[in-house]
């Protein structure tokens, strides 16, 4: 049995606030996302993370992350602690400010995402450099984090949400699923 | 289903070398990983290793961005254009630390076909060793984007001031997206 096999893949034709998976079946242990991703924000950069199964209230996901944006100092590198707690933020993308055709990578694993026994955890990141010669903060930008969603679900449904702007055109993403047997 | 994660090639250097060199890399997959297990033979503790790509065509240039941490210190950089390869994390040395010490780095490269984008990567990895300071454990995290739309067809993976030892192993893999 292959280990990864591909559940569903999404390119955008025309700008959207999201890419989302739905009908997940419930048949791997693991789910992988992985692709590439600009945002039609008008700035260098634009945030952007996952959503499980439509929760996006407050307190529906605890997130750290480690972010540098740009070298400057004293926020050359940070750590976020729970100020994102309506969605997993990890995916930063270049925004439309940032030199044409730079797309950025992300990716997200979502761990154990049939277990009903316990939170849905998840680990990922992003990077989004895409500016020559410019230091300022926000013109590259990298990131890991972790986030728990603080539900006992089977997961059926992934939304990865941009920030500010959509996503723009070219931006595709690819979720797999990962066999353990 | 077909196997959507697969294995494509693989070098495993039977002798020192000066880099390790890809051509004709498959245009039949959304993403690419490259998994590098590597050795300098750099005098030194540790080298960091480089990648770029089509060296026989456009070789293009860099923006890269990233954060390490250096047995005690840690912090973040960034290099813009100064570069034809990228800078990922550091490879074992050839002097005084183990011979079987070596550097681990893993390499996604997205959409990395598509010619209407700029290739992307994204990367980790680490050389951490016994020998307790900067240059004896390190790792790093950090991404990269190419000035070129050209397609890849050529993968290069070097160390920055020395050749390759015997031992180093790179392989690639592919990644489907239909």
């Amino acid at each position: 049995m292959a280990a990864f096999e591909i559940i569903a893949h999404t390119e955008l034709s025309s700008g959207a606030s999201y890419v989302e998976f739905t009908s997940i079946p419930a048949t791997y242990q693991h789910l992988y996302i992985l692709g590439s991703g600009r945002s039609t924000r008008s700035a260098y950069a634009d945030g952007s993370g996952i959503q499980l199964n439509g929760h996006s209230d407050n307190g529906d996901y605890h997130m750290s992350a480690i972010l540098a944006w740009g070298p400057s100092s004293p926020g050359s590198y940070d750590t976020v602690g729970d100020t994102q707690n309506s969605l997993g933020y990890m995916m930063d993308s270049p925004g439309a400010d940032a030199e044409a055709n730079v797309f950025g990578t992300g990716h997200c694993w979502i761990l154990d995402y049939t277990a009903t026994d316990k939170f849905t955890g998840m680990m990922g990141g992003a990077s989004a450099p895409g500016y020559s010669g410019d230091t300022n903060d926000y013109l590259q930008t990298f990131g890991h984090g972790h986030c728990t969603q603080t539900k006992t679900e089977v997961i059926h449904t992934v939304r990865i949400k941009n920030g500010v702007g959509n996503y723009a055109v070219g931006t595709a993403f690819t979720i797999y699923g990962v066999n353990s047997v | 289903m077909a196997s959507t994660f697969e294995f494509i090639t693989k070098t495993v250097l039977g002798s020192n070398a000066s880099v390790i060199d890809f051509a004709n890399v498959t245009q039949a997959y959304e993403h690419l990983q490259v998994r590098i297990h590597g050795k300098s033979s750099y005098g030194g503790l540790s080298d960091d290793a480089r990648i770029s790509f089509n060296r026989s065509g456009t070789l293009g240039t860099w923006d890269q961005q990233y954060m390490y941490g250096m047995y005690s210190t840690d912090g973040v950089g960034e290099l813009f254009s100064a570069y034809g390869q990228v800078w990922l994390t550091r490879l074992a040395g050839n002097s005084g630390t183990s011979v079987y010490q070596r550097g681990t780095i893993v390499v996604t490269i997205s959409d990395y076909a598509n010619t209407s984008k700029k290739a992307s990567i994204q990367w980790y990895g680490g050389n951490v060793s016994g020998d307790n300071n900067n240059q004896g454990k390190q790792i790093s995290m950090g991404g990269a984007s190419w000035s070129e739309t050209t397609a890849i067809s050529e993968i290069r993976i070097q160390s920055g001031s020395a050749g390759l030892r015997d031992g180093t192993s790179v392989a690639i893999y592919g990644m489907k997206s239909s």
